[in-house]
């Protein structure tokens, strides 16, 4: 029988190759698995995001500490890849539905689809976050409370201003230069003495809703409009990433009126992206993300979803909204992967002394298993 | 009564055996035991929370547990390759009302803190700079201990009318005890405008660079011990 040392270096530092070297990723094969592909300095201000961000707080720390931003290449991440290189755009949008356990990387892989479409020069509508449309920032503190309104254009619904101004500045950021060649084919009245014309520039539309913040729920729904009934042939394709959809499909703890909880339909952001989510438009593509650590309580009788399966997450309604899908399943790391995640922190410095050696090693992953949020939460105070 | 006293004499003649053992275990002389003497008698040894003893083979036939029979080990001994007494007695003295996963939180948020605001000094230096710049989180706890622990303490003594201050030297429990308590109180004092982790960190970092309050207050001690060195014989 032989111990593990506590001394000499174990199997992840005698991994050579960590990064790849192939910077699209519609070129990385099935021998690339393990590696990390790296995000550099001039796409990252494209890629993350000023308000709702995709990737989590504790991953940017890490990543602004360790001086690059990485994500792995696993295999669920090439499925997605694949099918969109070989789908067929001129017939209904297809959608892609990624289910798995909580916390192994179904928000990295949708970040990994968003980059080969930017490449590719996609049109993207990020919805990186929409707990923050249903529940309250601050439940104790009340004037730091967000606003809600009714909306001049359905008096049954209502309106988050600020929250959509925010959404608007995203779609700016994310799709810098695309916005000026996209043109709009009806005209639009807000009120008695506010109108646009036909034929313009979505640019122009996103300036209107940030400097009036009033119609700016409005506004978003109108880019929504026309990126649905899409005519002219030049239009580019667009991808829809959407995150965390079960919070659609469920409640919500906002308030209006004294004493009576709003339902997510009666809310207008909601409303107009559930149209998104169908497959009435062509010409893209929609990804869908499950989440199930963000769900809101009403005076804490609801129980937490313990199950992976999506109809339990997302109920009857949301289901059959979503029916004819393809699913992706997420899993645990498989013993390669893992090494690999230990190897990338020992280049970068994240993890020095007793945790490189043989017994170091066996330990971490003896503790946290084959679960990438567990790794990183635990080499934090090592 | 009696029991008391017994419990408190137990635990530093513990303290004590650990400490004159230091050369031969690779643990630190603090002691974190707390069988009691009664029990045992004083032909039985001490458990050893350290792998590399048992394969040692310079082992004297004083302590060897070969031959001798062994106390029972706490809960709190273990085995593993990251076990540090002394991070787990500074995490007892963060602990209130028993809530030990917040006071576990706290130092591995604080230790996290020191990792991120080292490596970006680390990542932003030239190559030259890079060898002095030290990046493991424990390393920085231990040294920011060792700069600010003091070791003279003073006592009153009172003769005739007059009460005289004289500087001695203090054991090794008792100057992990005053750092202690004088970091976390001062940062418990005033209105916290952080996190506790924040909080922790930042004093660390302060005492690794020899800077902040922990380090004057010793500063403070010792000149004061250099000026009542006159005294130091006057017990009799």
């Amino acid at each position: 029988l032989r111990t593990n040392s506590d001394s000499s270096p174990g199997l992840a530092s005698s991994i050579k190759k960590i990064y790849c070297n192939e910077r699209d990723p519609g070129n990385h094969t099935l021998k690339d698995i393990g590696l990390m592909h790296e995000i550099p300095k001039e796409d990252q201000s494209s890629l993350v995001l000023k308000y709702d961000k995709g990737f989590r707080k504790k991953f940017l720390t890490e990543a602004s500490a360790v001086d690059k931003l990485c994500i792995m290449i696993r295999k669920p991440g090439l499925e997605l890849v694949n099918y969109l290189k070989h789908a067929n755009y001129s017939t209904a949008v297809n959608r892609y539905l990624m289910y798995g356990p909580a916390g192994c990387g179904k928000t990295m892989t949708m970040m990994y689809a968003v980059d080969y479409c930017k490449k590719q020069g996609w049109l993207i509508v990020p919805v990186f976050n929409p707990w923050t449309w249903i529940q309250y920032k601050n439940t104790y503190i009340v004037h730091q409370r967000e606003e809600i309104v009714r909306s001049l254009w359905n008096k049954d619904r209502v309106d988050h201003p600020e929250i959509a101004a925010r959404w608007l500045e995203n779609f700016r950021q994310i799709n810098s230069d695309l916005l000026e060649n996209v043109f709009t084919t009806r005209e639009y009245t807000w009120s008695k003495h506010e109108k646009t014309k036909s034929g313009v520039s979505f640019s122009t539309l996103v300036d209107l809703g940030i400097a009036r913040v009033r119609i700016a729920t409005d506004v978003a729904g109108c880019i929504l409009r026309e990126i649905i009934n899409q005519d002219s042939p030049d239009f580019p394709r667009t991808l829809a990433a959407v995150d965390c959809a079960n919070s659609f499909f469920g409640i919500s703890t906002l308030k209006i009126e004294p004493g009576v909880y709003l339902e997510p339909n009666e809310l207008a952001l909601v409303h107009n992206f559930k149209k998104i989510l169908s497959n009435k438009w062509k010409n893209g593509a929609v990804i869908v993300g499950l989440n199930t650590s963000g769900i809101p309580s009403q005076t804490k009788r609801i129980a937490k979803v313990s199950s992976e399966h999506p109809y339990d997450i997302l109920g009857q309604e949301g289901f059959d909204i979503l029916d004819p899908h393809i699913p992706i399943h997420v899993p645990h790391y498989t013993d390669k992967e893992a090494i690999s995640h230990l190897a990338y922190y020992q280049d970068r410095k994240w993890l020095v002394g007793r945790s490189t050696t043989e017994a170091g090693e066996a330990e971490i992953l003896q503790i946290c298993g084959n679960s990438p949020t567990d790794i990183c939460v635990y080499c934090g105070h090592l | 009564m009696l029991r008391k006293a017994v419990f408190n004499l137990s635990r530093r003649h513990e303290f004590l055996v650990a400490r004159n053992t230091a050369g031969k275990t690779s643990c630190k002389c603090i002691s974190t035991t707390n069988a009691v003497k009664a029990i045992y008698p004083d032909t039985y040894a001490d458990p050893r929370p350290d792998r590399k003893s048992y394969f040692d083979e310079s082992d004297t036939e004083q302590d060897s547990l070969a031959t001798k029979m062994v106390k029972a080990a706490p809960n709190t001994f273990t085995y593993s390759v990251f076990y540090d007494p002394v991070l787990y007695k500074f995490e007892k003295m963060i602990l209130k009302k028993g809530k030990g996963a917040l006071a576990k939180k706290i130092l591995q948020d604080a230790l996290t803190n020191i990792k991120i605001a080292q490596l970006k000094k680390y990542h932003a230096a030239s190559p030259e700079e890079k060898e002095s710049i030290e990046v493991d989180p424990l390393v920085v706890f231990h040294t920011a201990i060792e700069n600010a622990s003091p070791i003279l303490g003073l006592t009153r003594v009172k003769k005739g009318s007059m009460t005289y201050q004289i500087p001695h030297v203090l054991s090794e429990e008792k100057r992990f005890f005053l750092v202690s308590t004088w970091m976390l109180k001062y940062i418990r004092s005033n209105r916290p405008k952080n996190e506790a982790g924040i909080r922790v960190g930042n004093e660390l970092l302060a005492a690794y660079n020899n800077q902040g309050t922990t380090v004057k207050r010793k500063q403070a001690l010792h000149k004061s011990a250099e000026a009542n060195r006159a005294y130091i014989n006057i017990r009799a």
